[in-house]
């Protein structure tokens, strides 16, 4: 998978998940997003886990300072 | 030896700091620090030294292991022997008398309670070591095979006996690269005053009027002497805690050390949600990143056995938080008050929680989006926090429950005691001075006067600022070597 393609499946599961349609960025930031709050950014970290078929370690789920973060360590996992 | 002893401030502050920036390495202040800081123990605590020696290795050793052996399934092993290696030791120090006083009343039994000393500090040092193992464990950061970094974070002295609880993952890129400024150890400095001036000049003043309405005759408690004892409270707690947090925080930036806010005008809050994200910040945080989170993803990839589908968010959120204050109840003291007031938390913030979901799903329902509180609904809002603070905090301050029922009862007038009589009309005007900077202080307006001041004229700010500073100083210690200040509310915990 291609960094595009990982920023593209996460904007499809947080419209998803929020339940709007809004656009999503390397600098995307929780505060960005209604709703993004420290349960549902638990929830983010699910989804997320379910949708790309892996396992953040605990360490990692606190540290991501933009979804573009999130996206160089779902690349990580994904080898 | 409390940050507010004149041998701290004279002798020990200085000598510490002029010791610090003579040494060259960074390597050189870290071993300078540790040996400082295990000597500031001592002074406070010589008895446990050696244990919180021990403790501190076998600390560094669980890093080394769960390093070694990184998601293999051993590591749980080793885990949970940390976990009752620690809170072991927390355990017998803090709550083994209070088990088998419990075990001897429900039971009806006459077993010897041990005669045991609390080590100081030892809360905030369980905390710590957990930290560093489970950052360690979590994959956070990487083990530190140089037990000197390991004993720095553990017994780094600013924050030993009462915070802020950095985490390990904050501590550790500071422990080889710190930044070292004038301006950072002038803005340490002025914190560290600050801190002094809130604890000396407020907390400690204000204490006397505290102490005396809490512990008269409840018959005697008028409504009003209630609800300026328990403000009274409230002010003291506030300006003690954050008092030392200051001084933690100025300390840590005259070392070139960045620490984490412990306070943000909690009493600014609107709800109880609100407010345990702006008081004592560093438990928020700790007990979310190791109690909070491991729980709620733990719950939510497993399957409730009666209906084999996947927990709730509701479900997995909830008992998260349960867990999360029983934990903060019991850790503040050992006793059922202390429960009591863990689940009182507990009860409004799971209240919060679920009417916040509710307005969510109406908001998705109907398609609008999250709209701003009205002015009358921040009124209410706040009317509604300060209520629930009231009682919460008499209950922390008296940490018996029937003495707080009693006490609650006072404030609502249950007591039979009336509304006002001279001895509240006297305490109220002896420390009018002292409730209306508490609470003038408490909110950010004297900050927002002061910002719009250096905008106007920042050489009459700037000479104002450190003339200020010098009274407050002067005044201070004028305070301490009279000799009548206290020691600090949490040195218990």
């Amino acid at each position: 998978m291609t960094k595009s393609e990982v920023m593209e499946k996460i904007k499809e599961i947080l419209n998803d998940l929020f339940d709007d349609d809004f656009d999503v960025t390397e600098s995307t930031v929780a505060d960005d997003i209604d709703g993004w709050d420290s349960l549902a950014h638990l929830q983010v970290i699910s989804a997320m886990e379910s949708g790309f078929n892996i396992h953040f370690t605990l360490g990692e789920i606190n540290n991501f300072a933009n979804v573009g973060e999130m996206a160089d360590s779902i690349l990580k996992h994904l080898g | 030896m409390a940050f507010t002893s004149v041998s701290f401030v004279f002798l020990f502050l200085p000598i510490t700091i002029i010791l610090y920036y003579l040494l060259p390495k960074i390597a050189y202040k870290n071993i300078l620090l540790v040996i400082l800081s295990l000597l500031f123990y001592a002074w406070g605590d010589k008895n446990f030294i050696y244990l919180f020696i021990i403790s501190i290795f076998v600390n560094y050793c669980f890093g080394l292991l769960f390093d070694k052996y990184k998601n293999k399934f051993i590591n749980k092993i080793f885990v949970f022997l940390m976990i009752v290696w620690n809170f072991g030791i927390l355990y017998y120090f803090k709550y083994l008398i209070f088990t088998v006083n419990s075990i001897n009343s429900i039971a009806d039994l006459t077993l010897t309670v041990p005669n045991i000393i609390t080590p100081l500090g030892i809360s905030f040092i369980t905390f710590r070591a957990v930290s560093y193992c489970l950052d360690v464990f979590f994959q956070a950061c990487s083990a530190s095979r140089n037990p000197i970094n390991v004993a720095l974070y553990i017994t780094f002295f600013p924050q030993v006996i009462m915070g802020p609880i950095t985490k390990y993952y904050e501590f550790e890129p500071q422990i080889n690269k710190r930044e070292f400024s004038l301006d950072n150890f002038t803005e340490g400095i002025e914190r560290f005053i600050i801190g002094l001036a809130k604890k000396i000049l407020i907390a400690d003043n204000i204490a006397p009027m505290v102490n005396t309405i809490f512990t008269m005759e409840a018959s005697e408690r008028t409504i009003v002497l209630a609800w300026i004892g328990a403000l009274g409270y409230l002010i003291q707690l506030y300006f003690d805690f954050s008092g030392y947090s200051d001084m933690a925080i100025g300390i840590g930036k005259m070392l070139g050390f960045k620490t984490p806010e412990n306070f943000n005008y909690p009493y600014m809050s609107r709800s109880a949600v609100e407010y345990w994200s702006r008081w004592h910040i560093t438990l928020g945080t700790w007990v979310k990143d190791y109690i909070y989170v491991p729980v709620y993803r733990a719950m939510s990839n497993k399957q409730n056995i009666f209906t084999h589908e996947k927990f709730s968010v509701t479900a997995s959120d909830t008992a998260a938080l349960f867990l999360v204050w029983l934990f903060i109840g019991f850790w503040h003291g050992a006793g059922y008050a202390f429960l009591l007031h863990g689940m009182y938390w507990f009860f409004f913030i799971f209240l919060e929680r679920r009417y916040d979901a509710y307005k969510k799903a109406k908001r998705k329902k109907l398609k609008i989006k999250r709209q701003a509180l009205t002015r009358n609904e921040k009124i209410l809002a706040h009317i509604y926090f300060i209520i629930i603070l009231f009682f919460s905090q008499t209950l922390f301050r008296i940490a018996d429950v029937t003495e707080w029922i009693d006490y609650s009862k006072n404030m609502i007038g249950l007591m039979g005691a009336g509304l006002l009589d001279d001895y509240a009309v006297i305490n109220l005007i002896d420390n009018l001075v002292l409730i209306i900077a508490g609470i003038f202080f408490s909110f950010p307006i004297g900050k927002y006067i002061a910002d719009k001041f250096k905008e106007k004229n920042q050489t009459a700010f700037i000479f104002s600022k450190y003339t200020v500073l010098l009274i407050l100083f002067c005044f201070s210690i004028l305070w301490v070597i009279s000799g009548t200040n206290n020691s600090f509310i949490y040195f218990q915990f």
